[in-house]
């Protein structure tokens, strides 16, 4: 009886060691965003004053993907190399091998700001009213265009729509105490010692393959603080009473097709990790440390190798 | 112990008559007169005038029979179009008439209480794409619209040209009908103005009854809800006698006719009654 159960606990152990040998990876990293890319320009409707603005609330949604290459020659920008254009006047795909973002759409509420909340950046419904009604000088509106001026309402707003109870419900909200009574704090971004902004970035599931490179954007927001990425027309739809209209979201080839999203003052990498494990399983093992920098702001210089090279 | 021994002798009797059976009788045998893949030719595009009444319809759709492919070997037909610039429907609809039997015991219908003969029906699915991309050799090989796009590192990636999309449940563009129903897709040919189409028609089961395949199938000017709004439907009753006489493919096949005239109608409870061997076993 002894021996069987002895013989039992040897055979879980082994089984708990049991490599599977995917072909896929989970791919863990740090992003670096220059200081420039959370510094954004506040022009005062009034007065048409601008007033520079750095703050980790005006990063953007980050879009991460893993590509076969990276090529300097198609677009101002470095991009992802391209298959085969099959219909006129669309790119040919980029055919990642997987990908992933920091931070992603999130409908906080109001269709005022559908398209205009990532998550990861807002700590509270004070930052987020703070951000807007204050820093941009943008307040937020409800359905009947009155501001919302007041963390309580927009809680209970909040509560109302999604008929949530508590604020770890809402995604958009970043910290909280969670159902377990702890606090919790998913800010995606934080300033290092050099003044540039970094967060930890996830790719699950990459299909593997020696030489591939990780490379993305930033969708840097527009002066009304809004996103090209975000597609205000999807998403769910609101019909409540008088309501009508998409909480929005990503478009949804977004990695597929990044030259259809990417414009001018957004940041791309220029120079892209290169992933120099044998296979899945080698980089497995080697478990490199992967950092990628966001440092080329698209439309204010040429596209070059030499960092990439 | 002598019941045990019994039982014992039975079960191995049993269980070895049970191997004898062989399901032959679910297999189609190819036939020497009607080959497994066929090429149809070019088919001219109707407009929608040639197609909306019925008299024109039977008049101007293209029937045509297929055999069982041999093992191991794709079967189906293809056929050609010049694209029109806009718009063209491809509607095919194998032999012969599907229906579920209402066996609820609430709410049945009795016009669908006799079951269906699901020996005499066919399947056949459709894929359309240019000319160009096809991959098969008309009338000897099936093929169909793939390429592969090899990335610099290797990575093979399979790109697909087929351009018939039928929404399936969950909005999934790649459904396909089922036995005896018809297929049909809009192709929007703007991009490839007088351009050669290829109509790819998969065999997907062919019928068990004798082994052969008739099949009606009309290229149509215009997209497919316009055309079946016009016409009464996109079903069943829109390319009627599909089933053709044995020897002669230019003759409807009376008993099927009868048979998809009374679908049609509504009146399959009272055919399939007066007329119990052209429908399913009770």
């Amino acid at each position: 009886m002894r021996t069987a159960g002895i013989s039992i606990i040897v055979l879980a152990a082994t089984g708990c060691t049991f490599d599977e040998q995917l072909p896929q990876v989970d791919v863990q990293g740090t992003l670096i965003l220059p200081r420039e890319a959370a510094t954004y320009t506040v022009v005062n409707p009034q007065n048409g004053e601008e007033t520079e603005v750095t703050d980790a609330r005006a990063i953007g949604p980050v879009y991460l993907g893993v590509f076969p290459n990276i090529r300097y020659d198609l677009y101002d920008y470095p991009h992802p190399e391209m298959g085969p254009v099959i219909i006129d006047g669309t790119p040919g795909n980029t055919y990642p091998y997987g990908g992933g973002t920091v931070g992603r759409f999130d409908f906080a509420c109001f269709s005022d700001l559908a398209c205009r909340i990532s998550t990861g950046r807002f700590k509270s419904f004070e930052d987020i009213l703070d951000w807007y009604n204050s820093v941009l000088g943008d307040p937020v509106v409800d359905e009947f265009g009155a501001v919302v001026d007041s963390p309580d309402f927009f809680r209970s707003y909040c509560y109302e729509l999604f008929q949530y109870t508590a604020d770890y419900e809402l995604t958009f909200i970043s910290e909280f105490v969670n159902a377990d009574g702890l606090d919790q704090n998913t800010l995606d971004f934080t300033e290092n010692a050099d003044g540039d902004f970094e967060a930890v970035f996830d790719l699950w599931q990459v299909t593997y393959k020696p030489d591939m490179k990780i490379w993305g954007w930033m969708d840097t927001p527009s002066e009304k603080f809004t996103f090209s990425t975000c597609d205000p027309d999807q998403g769910q739809q609101n019909n409540k009473y008088t309501n009508e209209y998409y909480y929005g979201t990503n478009y949804s080839d977004l990695l597929n097709y990044p030259s259809k999203y990417i414009f001018d003052n957004d940041w791309v990498i220029q120079d892209p990790y290169t992933f120099t494990s044998a296979d899945a399983d080698g980089f497995r093992l080697d478990n490199p440390e992967v950092v990628v920098t966001m440092d080329f702001k698209s439309g204010a210089e040429s596209a070059t190798a030499e960092a990439g090279e | 112990m002598k019941i045990l021994k019994s039982s014992v002798l039975i079960g191995a009797a049993v269980a070895s008559a049970s191997c004898d059976r062989l399901g032959r009788d679910y297999l189609t045998a190819p036939n020497p007169d009607w080959p497994g893949v066929v090429h149809l030719g070019e088919i001219p595009v109707l407009a929608a005038s040639e197609f909306q009444a019925e008299a024109d319809r039977l008049e101007n759709i293209t029937y045509a029979r297929i055999g069982a492919p041999s093992d191991g070997i794709y079967g189906g037909a293809t056929a050609t179009f010049t694209s029109t610039g806009g718009d063209v429907c491809v509607i095919v609809d194998p032999e012969a008439v599907f229906w579920n039997q209402s066996v609820a015991s609430q709410g049945s219908k009795e016009q669908y209480s006799i079951p269906d003969n699901y020996r005499d029906d066919g399947d056949i699915d459709i894929e359309v794409g240019l000319t160009a991309y096809y991959t098969g050799s008309p009338g000897y090989e099936m093929g169909d619209f793939a390429a592969i796009y090899e990335d610099s590192l290797g990575n093979e990636v399979r790109l697909e040209f087929n351009e018939c999309f039928m929404p399936g449940y969950g909005s999934t563009l790649d459904a396909h009908a089922g036995r005896g129903a018809i297929e049909y897709c809009t192709i929007d040919t703007s991009v490839h103005p007088g351009k050669s189409y290829t109509v790819v028609l998969n065999t997907y089961s062919v019928p068990l009854d004798d082994g052969l395949l008739d099949y009606a199938l009309a290229i149509v000017d215009g997209g497919c809800g316009d055309i079946g709004q016009a016409s009464g439907g996109l079903d069943e009753c829109l390319l009627l006698a599909e089933s053709r006489e044995a020897n002669d493919l230019d003759t409807p096949d009376g008993d099927f006719a009868l048979l998809e005239q009374a679908y049609c109608n509504g009146d399959i409870f009272q055919f399939c009654s007066n007329n119990p061997d052209l429908c399913g076993e009770e």
